[in-house]
């Protein structure tokens, strides 16, 4: 972004005009898909990127209608790289958020939806007639394309790949009828979210945390480090704490409790649990169980915050500290004391990570996917001279890092990491810039009046086809 | 169009770089919530230090602001500092909006050495300030100590 914003005069006029274009921003992401339009602060529609799947084979969409049914599975359009996977699923689920959800349904005009004719045949109408305008012809703006009149910007990872990069611009132009179209990188526009045009963006999100260096609002390529030691990940380290606590804490999802009565902390639970007649699939339960994952890591997850890392003499210490109470929803509670701190250290110290039970590679964490290696690698993948600048402007983002004590433990061990350099880290106060940082930067971007003569439009597409979006969204 | 050009800013931006008027910094706010209209705030003569006192947590803000420090008792050097403050509080769409509207600050503001990005009053300390503009200032007639 290190253009200067072209005066009135020079503004070609043949592109889409001012700030006052509606625009939707879409950004899909491994456990959230959000949308909304252009220029407001939070996206008007999230909904998870699960989606149901019925036992006569229709997709349905949103958190409202994942509950128990018979012959119900869920399945995610996005895969754990955070790409999609599943792109017939993914266009039926971004059509329904753009086109159902944001823009609530139309009336039929009312000269035209048979209620108001004089020479009324008993309420009849001929199907054509509804379609005729005046003159007699199909009036097209029936017939007219979803988003005919509004531009698109999508959000990508930065490792997306440039298959998937054609298929969105493809469905966009073809099956929706956008009249103009945009792919930015997610870090740039968290950085840009935060008000900076060069940043190391730090995002630890739900299937990836990535770090990425933006320089003038540009990712730069050899910086871009991820691993899957992010939300999802500290999910599983929690059930493993769970399976080997004593006692081994079962995790009872919501739905399931009828009847619950209140017990003493650390006694067994006094619920009665309901019975559906009707199998439930491993996919829904795996689904509600994050949920109730998801309510631990807000309430009771802290991540140590130092001096020294936690494992060590810092345990003992921790032993002693209090704890927090978490109440399950079948009614069993118990205090949490040191095990908060150490389900969340293999974020740091790969050694202090949970084995999974089970055996194998899957959830051992290894010594470049902590998120300070993830930092120095990315930085060793840049410019000895821009390091400082860019340490300087860390920008952190994504929902798992609102763990409490996160940006404690990031700074401390970054000061430990480059002494003598000065650390500084931006991240959001508010919750929900951290939640859509870079849906926020997407909103701001496209409702900007200089960005207007940067979007691809149908007719550069209708010209040059799909690898058109290679060239241009860089 | 942003109004950072307009007479008020102009005529205490010179008075800041003047070395006959003792004003030595200036301050540049947002006229309303939403828009780019900029207005100035304020002006005053106590430095680094009293700029940072006018700073508003909840806006962002553009300051410029003179800066006098010395090798030795015969040299004397000023410069001047542009402060960009993002305040902890601000509205996302105003925060974000910064990096695009900087510009025209910029332009209008334009003789300053360092840029320094502020979002919290610690940022604005005086020694950090000199340190950078020290360096920002080339020739090194001390020995390597700035």
């Amino acid at each position: 972004m290190a253009q200067q914003p072209l005066s009135s005069a020079q503004q070609p006029t043949d592109i889409y005009g001012g700030d006052e274009v509606s625009a939707l921003v879409l950004d899909p992401g491994y456990c959230h898909t959000r949308a909304g339009y252009a220029g407001e602060e939070m996206p008007k529609q999230v909904i998870p990127s699960f989606y149901g799947h019925t036992a006569d084979g229709r997709d349905i969409f949103g958190d409202e209608v994942i509950i128990p049914r018979a012959s119900f599975e869920v399945r995610n359009y996005m895969n754990r790289d955070s790409v999609v996977e599943d792109w017939d699923v993914a266009t039926k689920i971004w059509e329904h958020l753009l086109v159902k959800r944001l823009q609530p349904e139309r009336p039929t005009p009312a000269s035209k939806n048979g209620l108001n004719n004089v020479n009324d045949n008993d309420g009849d109408v001929a199907m054509e007639d509804v379609l005729k305008d005046e003159n007699g012809g199909i009036d097209a703006s029936l017939l007219e394309k979803p988003l005919a009149e509004s531009p698109l910007l999508m959000t990508e990872a930065p490792w997306n790949t440039a298959k998937a990069r054609e298929k969105a611009i493809e469905i966009s132009m073809e099956n929706w009828g956008c009249p103009a179209f945009w792919l930015s990188r997610t870090p740039v526009l968290a950085a840009f979210a935060a008000g900076k045009a060069t940043a190391l963006v730090v995002d630890i999100g739900g299937a990836n945390a990535s770090v990425t260096a933006i320089h003038d609002g540009m990712v730069l390529k050899r910086s871009i480090q991820r691993s899957p030691i992010a939300g999802l990940w500290l999910s599983n380290q929690i059930r493993a704490m769970w399976e080997t606590c004593e006692p081994k804490v079962e995790i009872v999802p919501t739905f399931m409790v009828e009847n619950k009565k209140p017990v003493e902390a650390g006694a067994p639970a006094d619920v009665r649990l309901r019975n559906f007649g009707f199998p439930i699939a491993d996919s829904f339960r795996a689904f509600e169980e994050e949920r109730l994952l998801t309510e631990f890591k807000e309430s009771v997850v802290e991540v140590w915050r130092g001096p020294g890392r936690y494992q060590g003499p810092n345990e003992d210490f921790a032993r002693s500290q209090p704890g927090r109470v978490f109440e399950m929803p079948d009614g069993s509670n118990q205090m949490w004391r040191e095990q908060r701190y150490k389900v969340a250290e293999g974020m740091w110290d790969e050694t202090a990570a949970y084995p999974i039970t089970g055996g194998g590679d899957e959830g051992r964490v290894s010594k470049g996917q902590t998120i300070p290696a993830l930092i120095k690698a990315s930085l060793e993948g840049v410019d000895v001279d821009l390091r400082p600048n860019l340490l300087s402007n860390i920008v952190v983002t994504g929902s798992t890092s609102l763990l409490n004590g996160f940006n404690d433990r990031l700074n401390m061990e970054l000061t430990a990491m480059y002494p003598g350099l000065k650390i500084k880290i931006h991240a959001a106060g508010l919750t929900s810039e951290r939640r859509f940082g870079s849906w926020i930067g997407g909103s701001i971007l496209a409702s900007l009046g200089t960005f207007h003569q940067m979007w691809i439009s149908k007719k550069e597409y209708d010209e040059n086809g799909p690898g058109i979006v290679e060239k241009r969204c860089k | 169009m942003s109004g950072a050009d307009s007479p008020e800013i102009l005529s205490a931006y010179d008075a800041v770089r003047s070395d006959k008027s003792p004003t030595n910094w200036l301050l540049i706010s947002y006229q309303g919530p939403t828009g780019n209209q900029l207005v100035l705030t304020k002006t005053g003569e106590g430095g680094i230090s009293e700029l940072a006192e006018n700073l508003d947590d909840a806006q962002v803000q553009y300051g410029y602001v003179r800066v006098e420090y010395a090798n030795d008792a015969e040299s004397r050097r000023v410069k001047f500092a542009l402060v960009i403050w993002i305040g902890a509080n601000t509205k996302v769409m105003r925060k974000a909006r910064v990096s695009i509207e900087s510009g025209a600050v910029k332009k209008v503001l334009a003789h300053h050495s360092i840029q320094v990005d502020a979002d919290d009053k610690r940022d604005l300390d005086e020694k950090e300030i000199v340190a950078r503009l020290r360096k920002a200032g080339g020739a090194d007639y001390n020995g390597g100590r700035g």
